[in-house]
């Protein structure tokens, strides 16, 4: 993490409202806890700590523990959970810097999928998928095209969205009941629901902040009437490139 | 209710030596390890918990 501070991507905020690091990550951890318990059987409770050093914070589950996913009651799998936070240049608000929501089997601990943010991620897409599976045509093409790890798909950084757009943990959360069929609490889909529409309206915000010109544009065509500033705010070009 | 943990930088060291103790690896050998996709088993879990330490240490 780090890099050019003149060079990096604009930060989303976690929080709308301006206000200590300890109150705005308590509310996100808050949301983080409210929407695992609504919706996964057989977690922990509380089933996330936040632990804080300075001005960062890491969301994850209490003692560093994945947790437990079941299938039919079965103890299948494990979810790892880990949202890296810090807080942004002006210290006003509260951005994400890395998150990873991870599947990972029971029987050797190891991921089956993982959906991976990283902030700052010069070479690579900020937002992406790492798949451990096996193919043996794709081994076969990455090898000829001198691919580092050919037979290693989970070498593969598969874009999703970049920064902006990525998949939050209500996808996440709704790909490993829907998809994989894990056991679920009744009345998972509204808290899922809620917390992607609360996830989409930040990120939402956050794309006006990158583009206002083009949002004001788009809200004069919804018949509001929308002055622009003197002189306009910049366009967050990187924003706009970063895959 | 979650509540902020506040860690010191001591209780970091710590938890990353009893980390790198409990698999028997130096963080060098982890991290080669992960640079070339080897980790298998509790090293997976072992190198994403050093990464949150040093995120924590360093940002």
């Amino acid at each position: 993490m780090g890099g050019d501070p003149g060079d990096r991507l604009p930060p989303e905020r976690i929080s709308e409202t301006p206000g200590d690091l300890q109150q705005q990550v308590e509310e996100f951890g808050q949301e983080t806890a409210g929407l695992l318990s609504a919706t996964l059987p057989g977690l922990p409770d509380p089933p996330v700590r936040i632990l804080r050093y300075e001005n960062r914070t890491i969301i994850g589950p209490p003692d560093s523990k994945p947790l437990p996913l079941y299938a039919r009651g079965q103890h299948l799998a494990d979810m790892k959970l880990s949202v890296a936070c810090q807080l942004d240049h002006a210290g006003q608000y509260l951005a994400v810097e890395e998150s990873t929501f991870n599947l990972l089997a029971v029987l050797d601990r190891t991921p089956v999928f993982r959906i991976h943010y990283r902030r700052e991620s010069p070479s690579r897409p900020t937002a992406h998928v790492h798949v451990h599976g096996h193919r043996g045509a794709l081994s076969h093409l990455l090898s000829q095209a001198g691919h580092d790890f050919p037979h290693d798909m989970s070498s593969l950084h598969i874009p999703v969205g970049g920064s902006r757009f990525r998949p939050g943990l209500e996808d996440f959360i709704q790909f490993l009941i829907c998809e994989c069929r894990f056991d679920a609490l009744p009345g998972w889909q509204a808290h899922v629901e809620a917390g992607r529409e609360r996830w989409r309206r930040r990120q939402a915000a956050a794309a006006v902040r990158d583009v206002p010109e083009e949002a004001a544009r788009v809200l004069r065509e919804l018949g509001y009437t929308v002055e622009s500033p003197d002189p306009p705010p910049d366009t967050a070009l990187k924003a706009l490139h970063n895959w | 209710m979650t509540h902020v943990q506040d860690v010191t930088l001591r209780s970091l060291n710590r938890r990353r030596k009893a980390i790198l103790d409990r698999i028997g690896m130096s963080y060098e050998e982890l991290a080669a390890r992960a640079a070339k996709r080897s980790l298998i088993g509790d090293e997976w879990a072992a190198w994403e918990e050093i990464r949150e330490i040093d995120f924590l240490r360093n940002g």
